[in-house]
């Protein structure tokens, strides 16, 4: 529901911004107490629960053998119960009706839905890798290739879901544009392979032979830097189509670069990022692009936009709309 | 919103639940249980009054703390007591003394194994230890006890354990 700036909305006492997705459950129980909609009897009620639910986490992990586990252990493990929780109460469609749900649903039924549905995005995160995997960008970027298959892997032979729900393991070494998801656990997980899905399938698009030769125009270093290889295609393919040539082989001239330069100076960010996005829906038309690529790419461009600004303004467009190798040899000899 | 700010929620939260836990793991349930145990001990000529056990159960939240250790239930002082209260080193003028430096150790134990070796294997080790090698030194089952750490460091188990004859 839309509401005038400054009004309050007596509908929705907690505003969906104000939770962090991270720590969905905690921020939830936070943001509840402020507004009044937990009680302190409330949260010692969840508190006593929890702490039954982590007895028995501690007893399954120590097989019953011991009745005590190291503080740190035992956090990490509450940790992972908040996560679970958290998982589940992302599933209702408002923060009061999750709430609802916690002063009216045992929270051992909650962890136990949440660890279903954990176990459900495992399954579906697996499948989603191996769609990429099998159709995966051929680019000598180590980061590339190591990360969406070896470290993917890595993530799934390490991941403990009953324990340590919330835990990511690997580094995800390489840069999504869409940025680090602000996620835990196989959310992060999900949300991660989701972007390089839709990137991976935009760049699909295109011959990987292009690709390096794009590359190569910004480094031909780029095979070992954890760089997003997504953002340079994707700013080569709409500048051909802005100065009205045909995008498929990413060969920007410098003079192309120049009129860039000329459409955007002095243009706002706003101005930019609506000439990007006509340009992509354009682009759409002309190479007809998988859906998930277009949304992507829409979701980025905001943040593309300001990055055209900023090197409009210090004319440095040359290193956002690339000129591949061979046409940057041509141009010097 | 602040990174900083959500690892403080999330410690707020977790470290609260945590708070409220420790407390509720009321000393008066294992001062109680630990009553409870002279039943079986005055048999040997082991008994314990209330005040004795309640500082028992005092030595246990501190050993836990001090330990860094977080205990469910009414924890293993009751079973400590059912394991050794038939050592021939064991007199009532000895006992309360005993049991606080047993649980001292049982907790430092499970640290230094690494939570490798389970409560019940743990306290078997203690009493075998206790009545033999170290006739009832409590120093020399403390030397044991280093002993077994290190052997599991190296990988091995309490089961390939050998307990000296004499620890002296």
């Amino acid at each position: 529901m839309k509401r005038k700036t400054g009004t309050p909305d007596i509908l929705h006492k907690i505003s969906a911004e104000s939770i962090h997705p991270k720590y969905y459950f905690q921020s939830l129980i936070e943001q509840s107490v402020s507004c009044g909609l937990l009680t302190d009897r409330d949260i010692s009620a969840m508190q006593l629960e929890l702490m039954t639910l982590l007895a028995e986490q501690t007893d399954q992990w120590s097989h019953g053998e011991s009745s005590s586990i190291p503080t740190e252990k035992a956090q990490d493990m509450m940790a992972s119960v908040m996560f679970v929780l958290g998982v589940q109460l992302k599933t209702y469609p408002t923060p009061e009706q999750a709430v609802e749900l916690l002063k009216s649903k045992p929270l051992k039924s909650l962890f136990e839905s949440g660890l279903k549905l954990v176990r459900s995005k495992m399954a579906i995160s697996r499948r989603l890798q191996k769609q990429i995997a099998d159709n995966l960008l051929n680019t000598p970027n180590v980061y590339y290739r190591s990360t969406i298959v070896d470290g993917i892997n890595g993530f799934f032979k390490l991941y403990r879901p009953q324990f340590t729900a919330h835990e990511i393991h690997i580094t995800a070494d390489y840069p999504v544009l869409a940025g680090r998801p602000e996620l835990n656990g196989i959310e992060f997980i999900e949300q991660y392979l989701r972007c390089i899905e839709a990137e991976n399938a935009f760049c699909r698009c295109f011959a990987a032979e292009d690709i390096h030769d794009l590359l190569c125009g910004l480094t031909p270093d780029y095979p070992q830097i954890p760089m997003n290889l997504f953002e340079p295609v994707l700013l080569s393919a709409l500048g051909l189509i802005l100065v009205n040539r045909n995008p498929v082989l990413l060969d920007l001239h410098k003079k192309d670069i120049a009129l860039l330069q000329q459409q955007f100076s002095g243009q706002p960010v706003h101005e930019i990022q609506d000439s990007l996005e006509k340009a992509l829906l354009v682009l759409d038309w002309k190479i007809k692009l998988p859906q998930t690529a277009i949304e992507y790419a829409f979701f980025c461009m905001p943040g593309i936009a300001v990055i055209v600004r900023n090197a409009v303004k210090m004319k440095t467009l040359d290193k956002v709309f690339l000129i591949p190798s061979y046409l940057e040899q041509a141009d010097t000899n | 919103m602040k990174k900083d700010t959500r690892n403080d929620t999330n410690n707020r939260y977790t470290g609260f639940a945590l708070a409220a836990m420790d407390a509720a793991l009321a000393e008066r349930q294992v001062t109680d249980q630990i009553l409870q145990c002279n039943e079986v001990t005055e048999k040997y000529g082991l008994i314990l009054t209330e005040h004795q056990a309640l500082s028992l159960a005092q030595t246990r939240t501190t050993s836990l703390k001090e330990n860094r250790r977080i205990e469910f239930g009414s924890g293993i002082v009751d079973k400590l007591i059912m394991e050794f209260c038939d050592s021939p080193y064991l007199s009532q003028e000895n006992y309360e003394d005993t049991l606080h430096e047993l649980i001292s150790l049982f907790y430092e134990m499970k640290n230094l194994t690494e939570d490798r070796v389970s409560d019940r294997d743990l306290m078997e080790f203690m009493k075998q230890a206790f009545d033999n090698g170290c006739r009832g030194s409590l120093e020399l089952l403390s030397g044991e006890a280093m002993r077994l750490s290190e052997h599991i460091h190296c990988g091995g188990t309490i089961k390939t354990f050998r307990l000296k004859e004499t620890a002296i």
